[in-house]
Formats: C-alpha cells, sequence, structure tokens
C-alpha cells in the first residue's frame, strides 16, 4: 500500500520535458514587425542575428538610402506627367476658347488693319523718296512742284 | 534750304543721264535762293564732265562768275577739291583764250592760278 501511494505521488507530480519550447518568440523574432518597405527590397541578410556587425549595419544603410532614391524618383516623376497633362489641357482649352469666341476675329482684323497700313507707308516712302534711280523727268518735275509751293508759302 | 530740293540736287548729282546737267543748269543755277545756286554749282563741279563745268565756268553769273561771293568761292573750293582737273584746266584755257566777256576771262585765270599753286 505505501509503495502505491509513492508511485502515486511520483505521478502526480509535473515532470518537465526538456524539449519543449517555452516561449516561441524567444527563439523566432518577426524582422518586419516594424518595418514598412513600400515595395523596396531590403537585401541585407536579416537572419544572422538580431545583435548586427557593423558592416551588416552599412549594409542596411546601403540598401535604405538605395530604396529611398527609387522612392524619390517614383514620386518626382508622378508630378511632372501630371503637370505635363495640365498644360496640355490648358493648351487646347485655350486654343479652343479662341477658336470659339470672336477674339480671334478681332486679332485677325487688327493684324490685317496693321499690315494694310504699313504696306501703304512702305509704298507712301519709296515714292516720297529721291534718289538717282529715279528718272530726270520725275526729278525735274518733283523740283518744279517744290518751287510751286514754295512761292505759294 | 528746302530739304526735298536739296534731296533732288544729290540724286540729280549722281545720276547717270546727262539730261540731269540740264535740269540743274535751268533750275539750279537759275534760282533766286543763294543756297541752291551754291549747291547746285557745287554738284555740276562733282559731275566733272564737259557739259556741266563749262556751265559754271564759261556763263555769266553762274558758278565761278556768280554775284554771290559765297557761290563764287564754294565753286572754285570745289574745283580745287577735284582729283581729276584735266577737264576743268582745258575749259579754263579755252575760257581765258576764247571767251568774250573779259570778267569771265579774269575770272577763269584766277582759278587756273590757284589750280597752279
Amino acid at each position: 500500500m505505501a509503495t502505491i501511494d509513492k508511485i502515486g505521488a511520483i505521478l502526480n507530480t509535473k515532470i518537465e520535458i526538456p524539449f519543449k519550447i517555452k516561449a516561441r518568440e524567444s527563439i523566432h523574432t518577426n524582422p518586419f514587425k516594424d518595418s514598412k518597405f513600400d515595395g523596396s527590397i531590403l537585401p541585407a541578410d536579416i537572419f544572422e542575428g538580431t545583435q548586427l556587425k557593423s558592416q551588416n549595419k552599412a549594409k542596411m544603410v546601403m540598401s535604405a538610402i538605395a530604396g529611398s532614391v527609387s522612392n524619390f524618383s517614383r514620386k518626382i516623376v508622378e508630378p511632372v506627367a501630371a503637370f505635363c497633362n495640365k498644360v496640355k489641357t490648358n493648351l487646347s482649352n485655350a486654343f479652343n476658347y479662341a477658336k470659339t469666341t470672336t477674339l480671334s476675329e478681332s486679332l485677325s482684323d487688327l493684324g490685317n488693319y496693321i499690315s494694310q497700313k504699313v504696306s501703304t507707308m512702305r509704298k507712301n516712302a519709296e515714292m516720297n523718296k529721291i534718289s538717282d534711280k529715279m528718272p530726270v523727268v520725275d526729278l525735274e518735275a518733283a523740283w518744279i512742284n517744290e518751287n510751286k509751293l514754295m512761292e505759294a508759302a | 534750304m528746302n530739304k526735298k530740293i536739296s534731296q533732288i540736287i544729290d540724286a540729280l548729282t549722281t545720276h547717270q543721264d546727262n539730261d540731269s546737267i540740264r535740269v540743274l543748269e535751268n533750275l539750279g543755277t537759275n534760282s533766286s535762293d543763294n543756297d541752291i545756286r551754291e549747291k547746285t554749282s557745287r554738284a555740276l563741279v562733282k559731275k566733272n564732265v564737259h557739259d556741266s563745268l563749262k556751265v559754271v565756268i564759261i556763263n555769266e553769273g553762274k558758278g565761278i562768275n556768280d554775284l554771290s561771293p559765297v557761290v563764287a568761292m564754294s565753286t572754285i573750293n570745289e574745283i580745287l577739291a577735284l582729283k581729276d582737273k584735266t577737264e576743268v584746266l582745258h575749259i579754263l584755257e579755252d575760257t581765258i583764250n576764247m571767251h568774250s566777256s573779259e570778267t569771265v576771262r579774269e575770272n577763269a585765270a584766277s582759278v587756273k592760278s590757284l589750280l597752279a599753286l
């Protein structure tokens, strides 16, 4: 009986299994837990342990820089494309506005008016310009005309 | 002087047509304006051809024989400034030897003396 009691006491005591895993976190940690890579790839070997060597630290820094540069280029390209699209749209709108409104007609009329005036002025200047290319008869007539104007004045 | 007339005289000065000499003589040397006569006489000398030089040398009251000393002296200065004086010397010789007016002959002789200096 006493032997049975001893055996029962032994059975009631908890025997610790030597291969039991007490805390899973202590062995395996999630290295990406607090990281936000936004699609960037970190080529550094993260399974070498939590204590980073100086060489690995430099590798991490360089990877971060490379990722940042990649992100920067992606961020800058998008606004440029948006800006170009905006300019294109504005130009198109302005052209359509000029085409549909009477402003274009007014400018066209103004341009024709100025062109005609300049042409007339040029012709008058050429007519009034006295040169040895003119026939002597015309020069004589012009001189006589000037004499008459001077006498009348 | 009227600017347009000045331009006309300049145009006639360089004009290739010999008819320009006739216009300069008729309208320029006969003008009542001293400035026009002076400019016309200089223009005729600048042409440096027989017909134009003859106008300012042998005609009484024109060119070197003008009643205005300014016009006469200006014409003489222009003659003195000519590079080729062959034709003007030839006309002066003929004028000194053959012209009927003594005043014209004396004036021509004076100009020839100046050219010889």
